[in-house]
């Protein structure tokens, strides 16, 4: 009993002596973080003498901090970056001297934690702004990654989901510059972080300048596929066309993607719905009929789940029927329907919008050849978008020349579709090439407007 | 500006308010470069064709729709000069085996899409199977051309790459015959393209009306790349069976140009001081190839059988204003009444 008394007096004695230190390095890590922030804060309105001073500073302070927390990778990691962060203070011939330093604080922190990815990425940055490292720092230890890249796919076996770190890795593998590498980081960090911000897209955005490297840093999930497309669209939709199908390939795997989570049950039925719609939507998407196709067949149920069985119906007629490839025009001020030639031709898949129920506006079809058409459907994007059957006048042509009135196969029917009104009108067999939906109306504003290619679309089949 | 004021300030106040009027008005002026524009010149001719054919080069009113609605990566000037016209950039390899060039990124369709390099390729692509398939037609230097899309820089504007079996001197002059075609339209208008309205080129007016045996109306293209042209809103080409009638619409005002006279109507309009007699842009053989003109018909219902239709003079009303530049291919984008 009298022997373990002083025993037990010693080992509270270490326990609080390892407690002062424990509690003194947190201390003087504190107050180097609060120099940090104060020099961050403060950096534009620094002369270059005191940000010098007050690095030094910094810089001594987070030693002091390590002595006391020799286990704490982080603080080690701190001085490494006050280090660096310090280099342009410093005069050229002290800079080496400082990366090298960095470097050895970075690379005795992670022999302590080698589990610790930011650490490697920290030494991977270095690695890659001092290529010459070894001779430089004069460093000849036995290396476990033979490269710098090699280190940098280790940081993704030991964090395969931190997305701070696959990002950094992005950045130093562009340093190196290994841009595929980069770019395919930059993708998986899109698909699995949803707080990815506009300015990393941006960032990642500029990146791109060929195919191949667009194809590696294209998303496959939704929605960020779709920020890609309408990005393209709205500033290079040139290089949405040229590239398309890179475009389209990877919407169609993350529509795949999308069934898999609603099939397991990841995803509800209501967002479910509501993304594969958002999708539909999109002008590029007209130029895949074969995902038209999967996306209508899987809306169908969507829409019956929604109890609008009208829309479910006119869905499941587009699906087996051919979408024809029609040219579109609009003619303003056809006070002449009977004969006014139809020109200023544009294909079936213009977005620029255009309104049907402008005072004596026209609507013009040209149908191609090889195909039998059987009915129009006529959609707004309006939310107070509405028509009334009424003022239409369906007029057809063999020449182009002498148009002739004639009533659709059965009434007009009409119907809401998200909110906007859809028309359907039935055509009669005819051998007609040249076709007019003419509003007499005399609406004071036009409501009734989309893109060309959803204003209306016509549907039938090929007759070959 | 400040007046004097005496016993003579209302008249200085009414030379200072003229003056002021006019100084105004001659600014006007010099912002819109000249008059204002008439809406529309109308043009006889003594016959239409059928189709706008982009192939059919020697058939003179054929040639001069095209000149006004489908312009080529080239354009062929007076004096044998050829000018870039939808290309902005030109470069010659392999001593003239290999042509190099850039589409300029302003030019666009009468539809106001954008015209691609890729769609300059596969019009190409079209038209020389349009040709091929017509035995008729005369080779325009297509058959042996390789045309494809440069391995352009990555952030450069696409270049397109003309190949030639061996390097030819009239390559350039050629290209301004061939159009550029929307090219996938071309393909959905099948054979109908050409007909009616279904046309689709690059150039400053798009066909607005065909009507058979009667008259073609070409329309403005809105925002067409060279600023303040086109200059006349519309170009409208009227048949008219008879000579008389052709002078007569001529001296009434119908119409400012007869695009193909005879010579008995060059020299009654020679007496007219109201007309002026210019040599035809369609004078000489036709570029690539030094055929001659194909006339479907040879001359007006009214004309003696040596009256025959020429094509080395235009017959115009002298208030007429030309830009001679363009008119040397019989483009009237330059042209208007003021």
């Amino acid at each position: 009993m009298k022997a373990t008394l002083p025993l037990l007096f010693f080992a509270c004695l270490l326990g609080m002596g390892q407690s002062g230190v424990e509690l003194l390095g947190h201390r003087l890590s504190s107050s180097a973080e609060t120099s940090a922030q104060t020099i961050s804060a403060e950096r534009p309105l620094y002369d270059r003498s005191s940000l010098r001073s007050d690095f030094e500073v910094l810089i001594r302070k987070w030693e002091r901090a390590t002595h006391f927390s020799p286990w704490d990778s982080e603080v080690t990691q701190s001085l490494a970056r006050a280090r660096l962060a310090s280099l342009p203070t410093l005069p050229l011939a002290e800079r080496p001297n400082a990366v090298c330093a960095s470097l050895r604080d970075l690379r005795s922190a992670v022999q302590r934690s080698p589990q610790e990815a930011a650490l490697h990425v920290a030494i991977a940055d270095i690695e890659a702004l001092a290529p010459s490292w070894r001779t430089l720092c004069e460093i000849d230890a036995a290396e476990p990654f033979t490269s710098t890249s090699e280190r940098l796919r280790w940081v993704q076996v030991l964090a395969p989901f931190s997305v701070t770190e696959q990002y950094l890795s992005a950045v130093v593998y562009l340093a190196l510059g290994e841009k595929e590498d980069a770019l395919d980081l930059l993708r998986k960090n899109q698909e699995i972080n949803p707080y990815f911000s506009q300015a990393q897209r941006e960032f990642t955005y500029r990146l791109i300048e060929n195919e191949g490297q667009l194809q590696t840093a294209l998303p496959k999930k939704y929605p960020e596929i779709t920020y890609w497309i309408k990005h393209y669209a709205r500033q290079q939709p040139a290089a949405l066309e040229r590239y398309g199908a890179v475009f389209l390939g990877a919407l169609r795997e993350a529509v795949t993607d999308l069934v898999a989570r609603y099939r397991s049950g990841q995803l509800p039925v209501r967002p479910f719905g509501q993304y594969l719609k958002n999708i539909r939507h999109l002008p590029l998407v007209e130029a895949d009929p074969g995902l038209i196709a999967t996306l209508d067949q899987m809306l169908i149920d969507v829409y019956r789940a929604e109890g609008n069985a009208w829309w479910a119906d006119v869905l499941r007629r587009q699906t087996s029927s051919t979408r024809i490839p029609i040219l579109k025009t609009m003619l303003a001020d056809d006070h002449a329907p009977g004969s006014r030639m139809l020109y200023g031709w544009t294909t079936d898949l213009e977005t620029r919008s255009a309104a049907l129920d402008e005072p004596s506006q026209s609507a013009g079809i040209f149908l191609p050849d090889g195909y039998l058409p059987d009915f129009l459907v006529l959609q707004t994007s309006e939310s107070d978008g509405r028509l009334d059957p009424s003022e239409l006048d369906l007029l057809g042509s063999r020449d182009n020349e002498r148009f002739h009135p004639f009533l659709p196969r059965s009434t007009p029917s009409v119907g809401s579709v998200d909110g906007k009104a859809t028309l359907l009108l039935e055509l009669p067999p005819t051998d007609f090439r040249y076709f007019k939906i003419h509003y007499r109306g005399n609406a004071k504003r036009a409501r009734f407007s989309a893109p060309l290619a959803e204003l209306f679309e016509l549907y039938g089949r090929p007759t070959r | 500006m400040t007046c004097p004021s005496s016993a003579w300030r209302r008249v200085f106040a009414g030379a200072c308010l003229a003056g002021m009027v006019l100084l105004q008005a001659s600014s006007i002026f010099a912002e819109t470069g000249t008059l204002l524009p008439s809406e529309k010149v109308g043009v006889a001719v003594p016959y239409l064709p059928e189709s706008i054919d982009p192939l059919a080069q020697n058939d003179p009113v054929n040639r001069i729709v095209l000149s006004n609605i489908a312009y080529g990566l080239t354009r062929n000037g007076r004096d044998e000069t050829v000018e870039l016209e939808a290309a902005d950039a030109l470069r010659e390899m392999e001593n003239g085996k290999r042509w190099q060039l850039r589409l300029r990124s302003d030019a666009r369709y009468a539809n106001l899409s954008p015209v691609l390099p890729t769609d300059v390729v596969d019009s190409f692509k079209l038209l020389k199977q349009l040709a091929g398939s017509r035995p008729g037609v005369p080779a325009t230097g297509l058959a042996e051309l390789t045309v494809s899309l440069a391995d352009t820089p990555a952030g450069q504007p696409q270049e397109i790459v003309f190949e030639l079996p061996q390097a030819d001197p009239y390559f350039l002059s050629t290209l301004a015959n061939v159009p550029i075609v929307n090219a996938e339209l071309m393909t959905r208008f099948g054979d109908r393209f050409g007909k009616g309205t279904n046309v689709a080129f690059l150039g400053p007016y798009q066909l607005r009306e065909h009507r058979k045996n009667t008259s073609i109306l070409l329309e403005a293209v809105p925002g067409f790349y060279r600023p303040g042209l086109p200059r006349a809103r519309f170009v409208d080409f009227r048949v008219f069976d008879t000579a008389a009638a052709a002078l007569s619409a001529l001296r009434t005002g119908a119409v400012d140009i007869i695009a193909i006279p005879t010579p008995a109507l060059v020299a009654e309009a020679k007496d007219d001081t109201t007309l002026q007699i210019l040599q035809s842009p369609l004078a000489g053989p036709v570029e690539g190839g030094g055929r001659a003109w194909g006339l479907p018909r040879p001359r007006w219902s009214d004309a003696g059988s040596d009256d025959e239709l020429l094509t080395h003079s235009i017959i115009l009303r002298k208030t007429l204003r030309i830009d001679d530049s363009l008119l040397a291919r019989f483009d009237l984008s330059g042209t208007f009444l003021p």
